[in-house]
């Protein structure tokens, strides 16, 4: 045999682990896990979409305003792209949504109810057609939120005697045209809204009781997000968890606070353990992920060139099981005070716990550029003396923690202080008197004193002599 | 005198010493000295240079490239492709000449295809040059194609613009009857109440402006309905739309605090206005 030629089951075998390496690289972050981190398409597939992602929504191709823009017109085109993307890589797909109070077509608005009912049967009928297998579908969207166009609420059944017979309406057609697909209710505002989410669960017990829904999709946006702390998200999750029914976090985006990446960063961490740890929770979707392509700016979590924003680095290996270390949390209250002509004090509020060091920065204005002045400072410092400054002059700082393993946080709020003015002081006297000393009023040198001596000693010896 | 002469000796190198010791220490020159590189008279490193010449070479023939690139890439099937398409080289070509990338989109042959090459090209200028977008927009012939863009158009202005986006919509007659607009408006009052209502308190008042402060109200009444009681009842003109606005806020306040709602319709004068108000009331009963 030829040693270098391997035998054609071990050829098979390299072959194999070659064409399955490139896969393996790129498995998404939920894949094998028993809940799905999925995300949005809409008129294209983005290249990365694989490598993170196992579940689609598309972001407006199943919409009804989109797919019958003119009445009687159907475009699936982007549906069809995210349905086939889904189908082709087994991911599961969610369509969204049936009845929804914005992006309906516009011509609907001048029907009458009778025939805006006929339309939007029509519309949920054609749609159970096309895509018959379908994993889920929102049935309607922002029940709470949205108010819906007159003529299609009165035509599903108006308020009714339940108060949402438009709603229960809307399920039951749902139920008979997609019998093996989820039904799910899908709304934002309830994450920190107490009011609206018990009312949003008054509409799932009529639901519930008729046997025609089997999920609750929470949107979490980022404006209810941003400053929601992590008891407040587990406040609402178990609130709906109560139901019985599973919980889906259908449209996550997070630009945290400050709306800056560590911000960013720091929220997902706050808030997306508390999502995809709680047992009722199945799945989590965001709603966009690449920079200027979102719907809220701010709030995609992979540049535009290819590379991962922190927020998305943690995500992957927090979701994958990989540890992540903390991104330090940033310091606060900087305070700048001038010492003297040349010193300014610093002082800072020291608010992480993994820090393995704090930076300082200088500039001569806010805008920057900044420049790092101290190397690194111990951890859980929070003073630093900057000396060598020029008199009566601003200097600008901001101070940052940093973690060898998590990276760098973000930065204080800068502060600013100047510097007093210089004290003239008078030139030092000249010595009085002659004799010896040092020149300028300076200690005399050692070689001087030996050299007086020395002459000291020849003149006692010339005397003697 | 012989004796005296390493006294004398001595005593001269004491005044050189002194002399020397009372000497200022030396210091860096403040100005920092120029790097060898940057001396005068000093030849520059040699590098690869620009082509002798730049302007032939540096647009022209990239822009060709570009335009067969991005043809070749939307026509290949292959995802990879059409995503550097969109991604890379349409915001090359929009970047160095949209006229000709809107010339590419229009010539394309019809399909979903030319739709997205639209409305991307479109975006994609938006971002830089929305007067350059709405001078080319206005002066499409195919109507679908100018609703096609239009859509466009104020999708990116409403990125960071919802004012802008509404008054775009408005000027280019889109998106008026979808719910879109409303929609806006809505996720802006979710997210800067106060910017949203200092803006629909300074447009003018026509239907649009009612239809926009229906959407404020309802949006703000799921947290604060007085204030969005007053909204309607300052701002909207009496009539129907104003009638709904009102019952939309009487049934939300009354889901939340049902005593003020009911004291608040209690001073509806008599009429049908006020039956349908206390219709919301019962209706709001069952919601809690």
């Amino acid at each position: 045999m030829n040693p270098s030629n391997p035998p054609v089951p071990r050829r098979a075998l390299l072959a194999l682990i070659v064409m399955l390496l490139p896969l393996a690289a790129r498995a998404q972050m939920a894949a094998g896990k028993d809940k799905f981190v999925g995300n949005i398409i809409n008129s294209s597939v983005p290249a990365s979409f694989n490598t993170y992602w196992n579940q689609v929504t598309p972001e407006n191709g199943t919409k009804w305003g989109s797919v019958e823009a003119t009445r009687n017109v159907m475009n699936w085109t982007d549906a069809d792209r995210a349905y086939n993307h889904a189908k082709t890589n087994g991911f599961k797909f969610k369509l969204h949504t049936l009845v929804w109070g914005s992006q309906y077509p516009s011509w609907i608005t001048g029907l009458s109810s009778t025939e805006a009912r006929a339309e939007v049967e029509e519309w949920i009928n054609q749609a159970a057609a096309r895509y018959p297998d379908v994993w889920a579908v929102d049935v309607v969207n922002e029940p709470i939120q949205t108010p819906m166009p007159a003529s299609l609420k009165a035509g599903l059944g108006g308020d009714g005697t339940t108060g949402w017979d438009w709603v229960i309406t809307s399920f039951q057609l749902a139920r008979a045209k997609f019998p093996n697909a989820k039904l799910f209710i899908n709304e934002y505002g309830t994450e920190t809204n107490a009011t609206a989410r018990n009312q949003l669960i008054g509409i799932i017990t009529l639901l519930k009781e008729r046997n025609l829904i089997d999920g609750i999709g929470i949107q979490a946006h980022a404006f209810n997000l941003d400053n929601m702390t992590a008891a407040q998200m587990t406040t609402c999750l178990d609130a709906y968890a109560a139901t019985g029914l599973d919980l889906y976090i259908t449209e996550l985006d997070i630009r945290g606070p400050l709306a800056t990446e560590a911000s960013q960063s720091s929220k997902y961490q706050e808030l997306f353990p508390v999502m995809w740890t709680h047992p009722a929770v199945k799945g989590i979707t965001l709603w966009g992920y690449i920079v200027g392509q979102t719907w809220l700016a701010n709030t995609g979590i992979l540049n535009s060139d290819g590379t991962e924003r922190a927020a998305l680095t943690w995500l992957k290996g927090y979701v994958s099981g990989v540890s992540v270390p903390a991104v330090p949390a940033a310091p606060s209250g900087l305070a700048a005070t001038a010492a003297s002509s040349s010193q300014i004090s610093l002082t800072w509020t020291d608010n992480a716990t993994n820090e393995t060091a704090y930076k300082v920065e200088q500039a001569a204005s806010a805008s920057g550029p900044w420049t790092e002045i101290t190397g690194s400072l111990a951890a859980g410092s929070t003073s630093y003396t900057v000396t060598g400054l020029s008199a009566s002059t601003t200097y600008f700082f901001r101070v940052r923690a940093s973690s060898t393993t998590g990276g760098d946080s973000g930065y204080s709020a800068a502060a600013s202080a100047t510097t007093s003015a210089a004290v003239v002081t008078p030139p030092p006297s000249q010595p009085s008197g002659g004799g010896g000393g040092g020149g300028g009023g300076g200690a005399p040198s050692l070689w001087f004193i030996a050299l007086l001596a020395l002459t000291a000693l020849c003149r006692l010896r010339s005397w003697r002599g | 005198m012989k004796p005296l002469l390493p006294s004398l000796l001595l005593t001269g190198l004491l005044v050189a010493g002194w002399v020397i010791g009372s000497r200022p220490p030396v210091v860096a020159p403040a100005v920092p000295v120029p790097s060898a590189a940057a001396a005068p008279g000093r030849p520059l490193p040699v590098t690869a240079g620009p082509p002798a010449n730049p302007t032939v070479s540096a647009q022209a023939a990239p822009r060709a490239t570009t335009e067969v690139e991005l043809a070749r890439a939307l026509r290949s099937g292959v995802e990879s492709d059409r995503n550097r398409a969109f991604h890379v080289l349409l915001p090359a070509l929009v970047a160095r000449d949209p006229a000709m990338a809107g010339h590419l989109a229009l010539a394309w042959e019809p399909g979903a295809l030319r739709d997205e090459l639209l409305r991307q090209f479109i975006r994609q200028w938006a971002a830089a040059d929305i007067g350059g977008v709405i001078t080319w927009i206005t002066s499409l012939l195919d109507e679908s194609d100018r609703r096609n863009a239009s859509l466009a158009a104020t999708a990116q202005v409403a990125e960071d613009d919802v004012a802008g986006a509404v008054e775009l919509a408005q000027l280019l007659h889109v998106g008026l009857d979808d719910g879109s607009l409303e929609r806006r408006v809505q996720i802006w009052t979710e997210e800067k109440p106060g910017e949203a209502l200092a803006w629909i308190a300074r447009r003018p008042a026509d239907a649009v402006r009612d239809r926009l402060l229906a959407r404020i109200a309802w949006t703000r009444a799921q947290r604060e309905p007085a204030e969005a009681a007053g909204l309607v009842l300052s701002y909207m003109s009496p009539g129907e739309a104003r009638d709904d606005a009102l019952l939309a806020v009487v049934r939300q306040w009354a889901v939340r605090d049902p005593a003020p709602a009911t004291d608040w319709v209690a001073q509806f004068p008599a009429g049908a206005l006020h039956a349908r108000a206390l219709a919301e009331l019962a209706t709001a009963a069952k919601l809690r």
